[in-house]
């Protein structure tokens, strides 16, 4: 898990999104995040509701338009945005509800091939594209093709969307909380899946989950989001050892069943996060952080490297000595 | 606040003048020529033209029509080409019955609609509910004619009960019962449709207001049937049905008229009528005019009823 | 979730509705040649029919005022009520349409303008538009149709200007997007075919009020040259005393032609699909089970429960034979998957459910009152003081249009016989006992001033205000945040140790439990297939379906992506005439017996578990 070699696939560079938040006034729902995803690389983003996660995951694709900032790549800024969502394509918590109702399995993933042609999914007709990508996800083409969204379960679903997307061969999913909305016994199935294409496609994701457990199983490195910010980025074994970052931490904490340790410097974090109609100054944290000064109000924190690959937007990090190998279990 | 009012009340203005315009314009299109109506076809040209002229007939429609506005604006709304009574006068005594009726029907309509659709919503598919449902498409396939030549007919002339037609209609502060003794028929056959518009509108919000939490949460508190469904339910399911309460007072005084006719009401429906057909340019477009007036007029009362309805609106909305 | 929960049934009324419109096409279009005379004949000179003639076999409708026959006028009537209905639906449903969808889906200056548009046309009076237009324009059919068609543009972009709204937000559209589609093709791929049921259900209604204007016009005098039936209607309205069927019997004609459109269009629009709601009932009970013992004292006891919804989609056996007690101050957690019907033990338990038609049997006691089959008042006394109950969504938990104070006074001044004030005083406390601030402001709030995790504490001293000896809770985290769920789950722990309350804790996160629970029920298909102390169930896991749930987690101490064990297939929509064991379709363990005989309850001890073949200690997990 050490430093990608191979060119980013996708760089974020100082990206600013807002939404208006009514009387002309605009909420900042990603404020300022840069990020690089290598070729290859499945890249965590974690945080909790409103931290900007899914904004940000939808600005890649230029689903909401970015204020500032810019997404590139292999290297150059497409200026069509079509052309990048032919070779980045997305997936959604909700599968039933991102299926057409109106319409049959086998026309929802022949939908790429429509829009692109039927080259952009490599050798064969269309029919047989549908039937080789069907059979990647699991789903037997000659039952389902014929059935609408209405009749598929939520992880069928799932894997038609999965299906629908890999069926132009893109070189990159973007995936918003793909497995939230499964059932436990259904999660896992689609997280091997994706896995299993992963390698298969030569893919590079991006994975957006509020679920730590399920992130730390799928990824190489995560970044912790909070209100719009970056807050932690780091290889995946390095961050669930050696989390510097206080959210971070708590966030952990506060995984049921504790899996990750209770590190006895990290205190349960109080309140509730800040409505980002009003973000505190300084650091977004500080109102619920333990360690948090005048600095932290005064000065937004910038990103420091306290390891390999490991960067920390904090004031006052954790010592990483408090480590979570005292597992309290 | 008052910049939002401004906006509103300008709004109001265009309204108005693109309504009263397009009706004063479409009024002229019309053939036929009061002047003539008035002396005769055999009347000699000299005295048509005269009588045009004196009638202000002369001059082109649109400034006839900015006249009109003119005067409109300083609440003259001109007077009756034949009759040369004031537009004024005429609607003051045509306007109270008419505004009996649509009170009088849409309370009607309420009453009969929110009881029926709380009973309905209870138990869905139920034999209320399905009995509400069919009445309720019945009474909104039957045209509001024949529902009062039924009405009548029974009431009327076999029964004998009610009068079924409207005369020398008592003032409902003087004799209210004799009053509601002839306005009953009328406002109950205006009223039917209106009741089955809402009690389906009504059920259907109700339905989805009891997949709610709270409402589960209600019934396992242990409260009574009666009092989640009127406390817990009604209201937040009330919105839609306001909504449609406000966009009917256009329609309605258009339906207002049928019935007007037929239980020989004189109010403002046959006024209109009678004054489009005869090209009374200032009765037809001030009446028009008012109708705008009361539907923006309402529906900004339904707005401010929203927010008394749906704490939600208000943060939102003014 | 699966369509289940959708009625996609055609109702026999529309059927009905759509027979007769059938019914009129067919014999508008065979007129010329059915055995029908000149509708325009007087009968009075050919002799045929006489004046005002009653109905009978010589002439079905009756004969008119000059003794025109009028089942021949009747019918003359279909093919300009149709033509004018179709034309207009037709033309209003197009231009409205391509309006709306123009307005909603662009957006920007052309949606302004389209609802400016809109706002003044259904302001204007359509009736003015009617006489002077006829007046200039002359009654000719054609003319009709121009002024009706203008009329019903409005509502047409209205509805679709709306409908386009909502797709326009769905995660499908979003999805092509996302995918590179032009706007060309999100548009007739993706909102056209959704928006092709609403508008047609739309226009069938819209072409009644066609039919139903065009006869008020023409009782007004103001319609069409042509015979219409509001002619012949208004035509015997003056006879009504006398010869009522000159115009009864037209009159029915037009209310069951326009009553069948609306049928029709009623019926299109409920196969968009509906969610079933919950509705307050009373449900069905069986006969209580011959071993139903007497009260207990446990606050909670629940005897071979079975629910089974009568949905649309056949029979679910929610919850199959369900057998649970709880003690005092004792904390169970019912874990479990989506359609497990670890929820509707909870909602057995309080009488509120998804569909309005359920049964239920067998004996569930609170405080020893049994509220299945005990008199209202009493269940309603005890659900009211001794049940407390929390649900999944804080957002919907509480009533949005009534004040935190009412929903919180309100169980205590109906139950609990206290005073406003009294009520008010105790309402203080409670909020500050579940952790919130500032109470005297909160009380006066309404719901949507408050957070998620706010609004769940409001919800928790709601289930508090009686002193319940039980409190249900069910998925009371599941909608917050991580952070914000560790807060509330302490909180619950805190107050049913302090308040020595017993607690049901339902949730499908089972290393939650671990953190509650002293006792955890793991549901499937209905059922209770394992109960065992907590402790004792993570390390002992003894149904295959547990040790399967445990293991597809990832584990934190793998490394990450090392493959996590996997349940095949998905969990099962339980029916009362299941046979065998409801797991047994994906267990690795199962047999030919699973499969055929339901699996008998194992107990040891503490530890119970529904499993022809449960693992042993000594093997893996």
């Amino acid at each position: 898990m050490s430093r990608p070699e191979s060119p980013p696939l996708i760089e974020v560079e100082d990206l600013v999104v807002s939404y208006p938040a009514g009387r002309a006034r605009r909420v900042q729902a990603v404020s300022g995040v840069s990020l690089a995803i290598a070729s290859g690389e499945t890249l965590g983003l974690v945080g909790e509701s409103g931290c900007g996660k899914s904004t940000l995951a939808r600005a890649i694709l230029r689903l909401v338009r970015a204020e500032h900032g810019r997404v590139l790549l292999a290297g150059d800024d497409p200026l069509d945005e079509r052309r990048l969502r032919r070779r980045v394509q997305m997936i959604f918590q909700d599968p039933v509800s991102s299926l057409n109702p109106a319409r049959r399995v086998a026309d929802i993933v022949a939908e790429g091939l429509e829009i692109w042609g039927t080259d952009a999914g490599g050798s064969g007709g269309r029919s047989e594209i549908v039937e080789r990508v069907l059979h990647a996800v699991g789903l037997d083409p000659e039952t389902f093709g014929a059935r609408r969204p209405h009749e598929l379960s939520g992880g069928q679903a799932q894997r038609v969307c999965l299906a629908r997307a890999l069926a132009i061969r893109p070189e990159m999913l973007v995936l918003d909380e793909p497995v939230s909305a499964l059932d436990v016994s259904v999660q896992a199935q689609i997280l091997n899946l994706l896995e299993r294409l992963k390698a298969e496609f030569g893919l590079t994701m991006l994975f957006v989950s509020h679920d730590l457990s399920v992130v730390r199983a799928i990824s190489d490195r995560v970044l912790v989001m909070y209100l719009g910010r970056v807050c932690e980025v780091a290889p995946v074994d390095e961050l669930f050892r050696r989390a510097r970052h206080p959210y971070t931490r708590a966030l952990m904490a506060s995984v049921p069943g504790k899996p990750f340790g209770v590190p006895p410097a990290s205190r349960l974090i109080e309140g509730e996060p800040p409505s980002p109609i009003d973000p505190p100054s300084g650091c977004r944290f500080r109102t619920r952080c333990p360690r948090a000064d005048q600095r932290c109000a005064d000065v937004a924190p910038d990103a420091i490297a306290v390891g390999e690959g490991h960067l920390v937007a904090c004031h006052h990090p954790v010592d990483p000595e408090e480590s979570h190998d005292d597992r309290a279990r | 606040m008052s910049r939002l009012l401004a906006g509103r009340l300008l709004r109001l203005l265009a309204l108005v003048v693109a309504v009263t315009l397009v009706c004063y314009v479409l009024l002229d299109a019309t053939p036929g020529d009061p002047a003539v109506w008035r002396l005769g076809n055999n009347a000699d040209p000299a005295a048509l033209a005269a009588m045009r002229q004196e009638m202000g007939l002369d001059r082109p429609v649109l400034v006839r029509y900015l006249r009109w506005l003119g005067d409109a604006a300083r609440f003259d709304f001109g007077t009756s080409l034949f009759t040369r009574r004031s537009v004024g006068g005429l609607l003051t005594t045509a306007l109270p019955a008419t505004i009996e009726l649509l009170v009088l029907g849409e309370l009607l309509a309420v009453c009969i609609a929110v009881p029926l659709a709380l009973r309905a919503a209870r138990r869905p598919g139920g034999l209320v509910d399905r009995g509400v449902s069919v009445g309720a498409f019945a009474a909104l396939s039957i045209p509001s004619f024949v529902l009062a030549l039924y009405l009548g007919w029974i009431f009327g002339v076999r029964l004998g009960w009610l009068p079924t037609i409207v005369s020398h209609l008592p003032s409902p502060w003087r004799d209210p019962l004799g009053n509601l003794r002839q306005m009953f028929l009328p406002s109950v056959t205006l009223a039917v449709p209106l009741a089955a518009v809402y009690i389906r509108l009504l059920r259907t919000d109700l339905l989805a207001t009891l997949s709610e939490d709270y409402v589960l949460l209600a019934t396992a508190r242990g409260l009574g049937e009666r009092r989640i469904m009127w406390r817990h339910v009604l209201r937040p399911s009330s919105t839609n049905l306001v909504t449609a309460i406000g966009m009917n007072v256009a329609g309605l005084v258009g339906g207002a008229v049928v019935i007007e006719r037929f239980f020989a009401i004189n109010g403002v429906g046959q006024l209109l009528v009678s004054s489009i057909v005869g090209k009374e340019f200032s009765t037809a477009t001030t009446i028009v005019m008012l109708m705008t007036v009361t539907v923006v007029l309402v529906n900004t009362i339904i707005d401010v009823l929203y927010a008394l309805v749906d704490p939600r609106i208000r943060r939102a909305g003014v | 979730m699966p369509g289940s929960d959708r009625s996609r049934r055609f109702p026999w009324l529309a059927w009905a509705g759509a027979a007769w419109i059938a019914l009129l096409v067919i014999t508008a279009l065979l007129a010329p040649v059915l055995p029908l005379r000149d509708p325009s004949a007087k009968g009075i000179r050919t002799g045929e029919v006489g004046r005002f003639e009653s109905p009978g076999w010589n002439a079905w409708f009756g004969g008119a005022r000059q003794g025109e026959d009028q089942l021949a006028r009747v019918v003359a009537g279909i093919r300009p009520a149709l033509v004018l209905g179709l034309v207009v639906t037709l033309l209003g449903a197009l231009l409205g349409g391509v309006l709306g969808v123009a307005a909603g889906y662009l957006r920007g200056r052309l949606d302004r303008l389209a609802v400016g548009f809109i706002d003044a046309a259904l302001a204007f009076p359509v009736l003015v538009l009617v006489i002077a237009a006829r007046a200039a324009f002359g009654a000719s059919l054609v003319v009709i149709i121009a002024i009706f068609t203008a009329a019903s543009i409005a509502p047409y972009a209205r509805l679709v200007r709306g409908a386009t709204l909502t797709l326009a937000e769905r995660d499908f559209v979003v999805a092509a997007r996302a995918m590179g589609a032009t706007r060309r093709r999100i548009l007739w791929r993706e909102l056209a075919p959704n928006l092709a049921l609403p508008l047609f259900s739309f226009a069938c209604l819209g072409f009644a009020v066609v039919i139903l204007t065009e006869g008020g016009l023409s009782f007004l005098g103001l319609s069409v040259h042509e015979l219409t039936w509001g002619q012949l209607i208004a035509e015997g309205a003056g006879e009504i005393r006398h010869h009522p069927h000159v115009a009864l019997i037209p009159a029915t004609v037009m209310f069951l032609t326009v009553m069948a459109f609306n049928l029709v269009g009623d019926g299109l629009g409920q196969l968009g699909g509906r969610r079933r709601p919950v509705t307050v009932q009373r449900q069905r009970t069986g006969p209580p089970s011959p071993d139903a013992p007497g009260p207990l004292p446990a606050p909670l006891s629940i005897r071979n429960l079975s629910t089974v919804l009568h949905t649309a989609t056949g029979d679910v056996m929610a919850v199959d034979d369900v057998s649970l007690e709880v003690a005092a101050a004792e904390v169970v957690g019912l874990v479990g998957e989506s359609g497990s019907g670890k929820t509707m033990i909870l909602r057995s338990i309080v009488g509120a459910f998804p569909v309005a038609d359920v049964s239920r049997n067998g004996s569930v006691e609170v405080d020893g009152v049994d509220v299945l089959r005990g008199r209202a008042e009493d269940v309603q006394r005890t659900l009211g003081t001794a049940v407390g109950m929390i649900s999944q969504n804080p957002l919907t938990a509480l009533n949005p249009v009534r004040r935190i104070e009412h929903q919180l006074t309100e169980p205590m001044t109906v139950h609990g016989g206290l005073t406003r004030a009294a009520a008010r005083r105790r309402a203080l406390e409670l909020l500050d006992q579940v952790g919130l601030t500032d109470g005297a402001r909160r009380l006066r709030s309404y719901p949507h001033e408050l957070s998620g995790g706010m609004r769940q504490r409001v919800t928790i001293a709601v289930a508090l205000a009686n002193h319940p000896s039980l409190l249900l809770a069910d998925e009371p985290t599941t909608a917050l945040d991580v952070t914000i769920q560790e807060q509330i789950v302490t909180l619950l722990a805190r107050l049913q140790d302090e308040r020595t309350m017993a607690m049901v804790f339902v949730t499908h996160d089972l290393a939650l439990l671990g953190e509650i629970a002293d006792t955890i029920c793991v549901v499937y298909g209905g059922q209770i297939v394992e109960r065992a102390p907590a402790a004792e169930l993570f390390r002992h896991p003894r149904h295959r379906y547990t040790v399967a749930l445990l293991a597809s987690r990832p584990d934190p101490a793998a490394p990450s992506h090392t493959p996590l064990a996997v349940i095949p297939g998905h969990p099962p929509v339980p029916r009362p005439d299941d046979r065998g064991c409801r797991f047994a379709p994906r267990c690795p363990a199962a047999t030919a017996q699973c499969r055929e005989e339901r699996p008998p309850e194992v107990v040891d001890g503490t530890h119970h578990v529904r499993c022809w073949h449960p693992r042993g200690d000594d093997e893996p997990a």
